[in-house]
């Protein structure tokens, strides 16, 4: 029971945020560092993996996700967590590809490992990621904005509201995005649809 | 209104919101009215529905092993910029430091997280702590584990100079003797709690507590023992 903890003076100085934060945690059990790990690190990985494309970025993303909670916790609010943790994630994964996008503006980068032409094989990522390789290349094909705003919505699950909380933007925003983001992947696709090519002609 | 369902078309928002359910009751009504008669709208909602159908329910991939225990061993890798946790140079600190190593040693818990103060191992309450975890936990260098091994090369190379320095300095004091036994128990396998700090001699014993904590600092052998010791 939380309720019944005492903090000793050595807490007390080690963390103000802590002692404070600890009127919040009254009446909830925290779960231990191994716990949280378990519980949500597939799921960070898994949206890690649809919005980079490749299991590297996958991996740094997810390990700095998890830095990221593990130095926030003390400002962690229950009940928040899976937003909380979407919203890292795709943060991260945002400044990533910007930061890529201005290495290509200034200079050759000196890390070309994860550029085009070392990709592995699409049987590889298939049985890697279990999503057809052609979808993952139509969805790495999107504007990013695009693209984590149509992962959300259609891997993640999430609401338009959740979505609009996770990036910051307005549900306009979050429609339009998600809209534009799916015609895109439709018409990457198109040829894995017969039966609608024929409709449209 | 004397617009028909038939006048206009639904807006991109409209259709993308109708598709994936995110419409309220009226406009919902008002879309399907539409829908209805408009074969050019349908087939936007459908599009929609067509390209979500091809990423929902898709299964994720296996998250590697070695990251799996890269993300539990977090706690021990990762410098937690908390103000308490910055550098125990100090000889006052010192004792702090201590004490946290030895609250850990009781701890039923797997490493503490900031929000869980550390507590008495708790009768009754099976301790979580995955087997291996205790003799990581047990090693003297643990405690520096909120210290990353950037920090901990930083501080080696800036440190190098002033702890030869200050070492010449505190031997040449009148506590040489002491001090250079407890230096020689430090650098061995000796633990935080077989250096004994002299009450007698107040000088002495911040000097070679400063001399110690530098020489922790400085020694990154401890940290990544602490390190690799976990499962």
């Amino acid at each position: 029971m939380v309720s019944g903890r005492t903090v000793t003076e050595h807490e007390l100085e080690e963390g103000g945020a802590v002692s404070e934060a600890l009127a919040d945690f009254a009446a909830w059990v925290p779960p231990s560092w191994d716990e949280v790990v378990r519980q949500h690190s597939a799921r960070v990985y898994r949206l890690a993996y649809r919005l980079s494309g490749n299991p590297q970025d996958a991996e740094d993303l997810t390990q700095e996700t998890f830095v990221r909670v593990f130095r926030s916790l003390a400002n962690y609010q229950p009940g928040t967590f899976e937003g909380w943790l979407h919203r890292i994630t795709t943060n991260l994964f945002l400044d990533l590809v910007r930061r890529r996008q201005r290495i290509r503006f200034d200079a050759l980068p000196e890390d070309t490992e994860r550029m085009p032409g070392s990709a592995p094989s699409p049987e590889q990522v298939y049985a890697d990621t279990y999503l057809d390789p052609q979808i993952q290349n139509a969805l790495d094909a999107l504007p990013p904005d695009f693209r984590v705003a149509v992962v959300l919505c259609d891997i993640e699950g999430l609401t338009y509201e959740e979505i609009a909380a996770t990036l910051g933007i307005k549900l306009g925003t979050v429609r339009s995005r998600i809209h534009r983001g799916r015609v895109q992947l439709r018409e990457a696709l198109a040829h894995l649809a017969p039966e609608r090519q024929r409709a449209d002609s | 209104m004397s617009l028909k369902p038939t006048d206009f078309h639904l807006a991109l928002e409209a259709v993308v919101a109708y598709a994936d359910g995110e419409l309220s009751p009226g406009a919902e009504a008002r879309a399907i009215a539409h829908l209805n008669t408009c074969p050019q709208c349908s087939f936007d909602v459908a599009a929609q529905l067509e390209a979500k159908t091809l990423l929902v329910g898709t299964g994720g991939p296996e998250l590697p092993g070695g990251l799996l225990s890269r993300l539990q061993q977090i706690p021990f890798t990762t410098d937690l910029q908390l103000p308490g946790m910055a550098l125990a140079m100090h000889g006052e600190n010192l004792q702090g430091s201590r004490a946290v190593a030895e609250t850990d040693l009781t701890a039923t818990a797997p490493p503490r997280l900031p929000w869980q103060p550390a507590l008495p191992a708790q009768p009754g309450q099976p301790g979580r702590r995955p087997p291996g975890r205790a003799e990581a936990v047990t090693r003297p260098g643990n405690r520096r584990r909120g210290l990353s091994a950037a920090r901990l090369r930083r501080l080696r190379r800036g440190f190098l100079g002033a702890m030869a320095g200050l070492a010449v300095g505190v031997l040449a004091a009148s506590v040489a003797p002491v001090t250079a036994a407890q230096i020689t128990v430090t650098g061995g396998s000796g633990t935080a709690q077989s250096r004994p700090v002299p009450s007698d001699d107040p000088d002495g014993a911040a000097a070679s507590a400063l001399v110690a904590s530098i020489y922790d600092a400085i020694t990154p052998r401890r940290f990544s023992g602490a390190a690799t010791g976990l499962p």
